[in-house]
C-alpha cells in the first residue's frame, strides 16, 4: 500500500472568494474536487463508475449582473454628461473612466453569454460544483465527464437507456405526485389573494370617497393579509416550491410587510407632529386616520402604489392557485 | 431520483438526456440532465446468491456461506462482493482500508492537506507590514520551507514557486537585519 501519486488534469474554471478557491482536476478514474482555503486543501472524490447523473441548471445570474453593470454606468454617465462640453475638466474625465470601466464589465458580461448551476449526482449526494458558471463552459465540461462517465460505465443505447429509467422512475414520481399534488390545499392562497383583492378595492374606494372608515378597513385586510401570507408560506412550502405561486406568496410577504411598516411610519410621523396627544391613543389614531386622508402628494402616491400593488398580486394570485388547484386535481 | 435541483420534482424519461437545455415540467427552470448506468444499476433489486457450499466455491473470511470472488490485494484474505472495496485499481477488505487510512498510506483516502509552502510564505510575507515580529519569523519561515521543500504531495502536483518565494523573502529579511544591526552598533 505505497504511496501511488495520481496525474491530474485541471479541468477550466475556478471560483475565488476571500481566502477560498475551489477547482475541478480530472484523474484517471475520478474527478477531484479541490477547496483551499488559506494554508488547507480539502478534497472530494467523484469517481466516474459511481457518477449517476449530470445535472445543469440554468439561472438568472447573468440578468441580475447586466442590471448591476447597467445602473453603475448610468450613474455615472449621468454625473459625465453635463461636462460633456469641458472634455479637459476632471468633473468629466474622472467619470467617463468609470463609464469606460463599467461598459467593459458589462460587454464581457453579456460576450460570455447566461449563467448556469452545475451539479454531479452520486448515490450518497448531490454535489454543487461552484467554479463553473457561464453555460458555455459548463455543457463543454459536461460533454468531457458524460463522455468519461459513460466509458467507465457502458454506454447504453438512448431508448433502452429511456426505458429502464421511466421503469425506475414512475414509481418515485407517482408518490411525489401524491405526497406534494394531492396534498395541496388551496384554501389559504385563496383566503391571502381574495383579501389582497379586497385591500386593493378597499384603496381605490378610499381614494375616490376619502372616508377614514375605508382607511381602518384597509388596514385591517393588511393585517390580515400578514397572517395569511406567513400561514400559506407555512403550511404550504413544499407543495410550492418552485411554482410560480411560491414567487407570488414571497412578493405577497413582502407587500405586506412594506404595507405595515409604512403605515407604521405614518403612525410615528403623526405623534411626532402631534406630541400634545402622546398620551392619547384614540387621539392620536385619529390623527393617523386624518393623514390618509390629507391632500398630500406622497401620501396619494403610497396609497395609490399599495391599491394598484394589491390589485395586481390579488388578481395575478387568484389565476395562480386556480391554475396550481386543477394541477392538484389531475390524475397522477 | 434524479430531481430539478430548484422545485425537487422528479424528472420524467422525456426530460433526461436529450442532450440540449429543456425546462423543467414544474418551475420551467431550464435544465440539461445526463443519466448513466450507475443509477440504473443502484436501483435494480439485489439478485439473490446461493450459498458457497451450494456452489462448491470458496468462501469470504468475513461472511461465512458467502462465495468469494477477489482476495483482498493488501491481506490475501478471500472477500466476497460486499466486503470488496476497489480503490486505485485493488481490491481491499475493510481492515486494510482502514489500516491504510490511518497510515496515511492510502493516497485515494487522503480529504485534506496542509500547505506548508502557504505557511512558509505568510511567514514571510504579512509580518513585513510589522517590521520587528521579522526577527523571529524570518527564521520560521525558511524552517517551514526547507523542511516541506522537497515533500511530495499525494495528491495534487505542487509547485515550488510558493516555498522559493517564501525562502527569498526570508533570507532578505534576515540580511536586512544583519545589516542593519552591524550599521547600528558595529564600530
Amino acid at each position: 500500500m505505497g504511496r501511488q501519486a495520481a496525474t491530474y488534469k485541471k479541468i477550466p474554471g475556478r471560483w475565488l472568494a476571500p481566502f477560498t478557491r475551489r477547482t475541478l482536476w480530472q484523474g484517471p478514474d475520478h474527478l477531484l474536487w479541490v477547496e483551499k482555503t488559506m494554508m488547507q486543501e480539502h478534497y472530494r472524490r467523484f469517481y466516474f463508475k459511481d457518477i449517476q447523473a449530470i445535472i445543469v441548471r440554468g439561472n438568472r445570474r447573468q440578468h441580475l449582473w447586466t442590471l448591476f453593470w447597467a445602473f453603475l454606468l448610468l450613474v455615472t454617465g449621468s454625473l459625465a454628461l453635463p461636462s460633456l462640453d469641458t472634455p479637459e475638466q476632471p468633473q468629466f474625465f474622472v467619470p467617463a473612466f468609470f463609464v469606460l470601466l463599467w461598459s467593459i464589465g458589462l460587454l464581457i458580461n453579456l460576450l460570455k453569454g447566461p449563467c448556469c448551476e452545475f451539479y454531479l449526482q452520486t448515490a450518497v449526494q448531490l454535489e454543487r460544483l461552484s467554479n463553473m458558471v457561464r453555460v458555455r463552459a459548463v455543457l463543454k465540461v459536461a460533454d468531457r465527464i458524460k463522455a468519461l462517465a459513460e466509458d467507465a460505465q457502458g454506454k447504453l443505447p438512448g431508448s433502452a437507456m429511456a426505458g429502464k429509467y421511466a421503469a425506475v422512475s414512475s414509481e418515485a414520481r407517482r408518490l411525489q405526485h401524491v405526497d406534494t399534488d394531492m396534498a395541496y390545499s388551496p384554501v389559504w392562497h385563496w383566503a391571502l389573494f381574495s383579501v389582497l383583492l379586497c385591500q386593493g378595492i378597499l384603496g381605490g374606494l378610499q381614494l375616490w370617497l376619502q372616508q377614514s372608515w375605508l382607511v381602518v378597513l384597509s388596514l385591517v385586510a393588511m393585517a390580515l393579509a400578514l397572517v395569511l401570507v406567513i400561514v400559506a408560506l407555512v403550511r404550504c412550502h413544499r407543495q410550492i416550491k418552485g411554482a410560480m405561486l411560491s414567487m407570488l406568496t414571497w412578493v405577497s410577504l413582502v407587500f405586506a410587510v412594506a404595507h405595515g411598516v409604512s403605515a407604521y411610519g405614518l403612525y410615528i410621523f403623526g405623534s411626532v407632529r402631534n406630541p400634545e396627544y402622546s398620551y392619547n391613543a384614540a387621539a392620536l389614531f385619529k390623527v393617523f386616520l386624518d393623514l390618509y386622508l390629507e391632500d398630500n402628494a406622497f401620501i396619494t402616491t403610497l396609497v395609490m402604489g399599495f391599491t394598484v400593488g394589491a390589485l395586481t398580486l390579488g388578481g395575478v394570485g387568484l389565476i395562480a392557485t386556480a391554475l396550481r388547484a386543477d394541477r392538484g386535481k389531475a390524475p397522477a | 431520483m434524479i430531481a430539478c435541483p430548484k422545485c425537487h420534482r422528479i424528472q420524467s424519461a422525456e426530460t433526461v438526456n436529450t442532450g440540449r437545455m429543456a425546462p423543467c415540467p414544474q418551475c420551467r427552470t431550464a435544465l440539461r440532465i445526463d443519466v448513466f448506468n450507475a443509477f440504473l444499476r443502484a436501483n435494480e433489486a439485489d439478485v439473490a446468491v446461493p450459498g458457497a457450499h451450494a456452489q462448491g466455491a470458496a468462501e469470504c473470511f468475513y461472511h461465512p456461506g458467502q462465495p468469494a470472488v477477489v482476495p483482498c490485494a493488501a491481506c490475501g484474505r478471500l472477500l466476497c462482493p460486499v466486503c470488496q472495496v476497489e480503490l486505485e485499481g485493488r481490491s481491499l477488505c475493510m481492515a486494510c482500508l482502514q489500516a491504510g487510512r490511518d497510515k496515511q498510506k492510502i493516497t485515494a483516502m487522503q480529504n485534506s492537506r496542509v500547505r506548508y509552502d502557504e505557511i512558509a510564505l505568510a511567514l514571510a510575507l504579512w509580518p513585513v507590514l510589522m517590521i520587528f515580529p521579522t526577527l523571529v519569523t524570518a527564521p520560521a519561515a525558511i524552517y517551514y520551507a526547507v523542511r516541506h521543500f522537497r515533500r511530495p504531495s499525494p495528491v495534487l502536483p505542487k509547485g515550488w514557486v510558493q516555498g522559493g518565494a517564501a525562502m527569498l523573502l526570508a533570507c532578505a529579511q534576515i540580511v536586512g537585519w544583519i545589516v542593519f544591526l552591524v550599521l547600528r552598533f558595529g564600530d
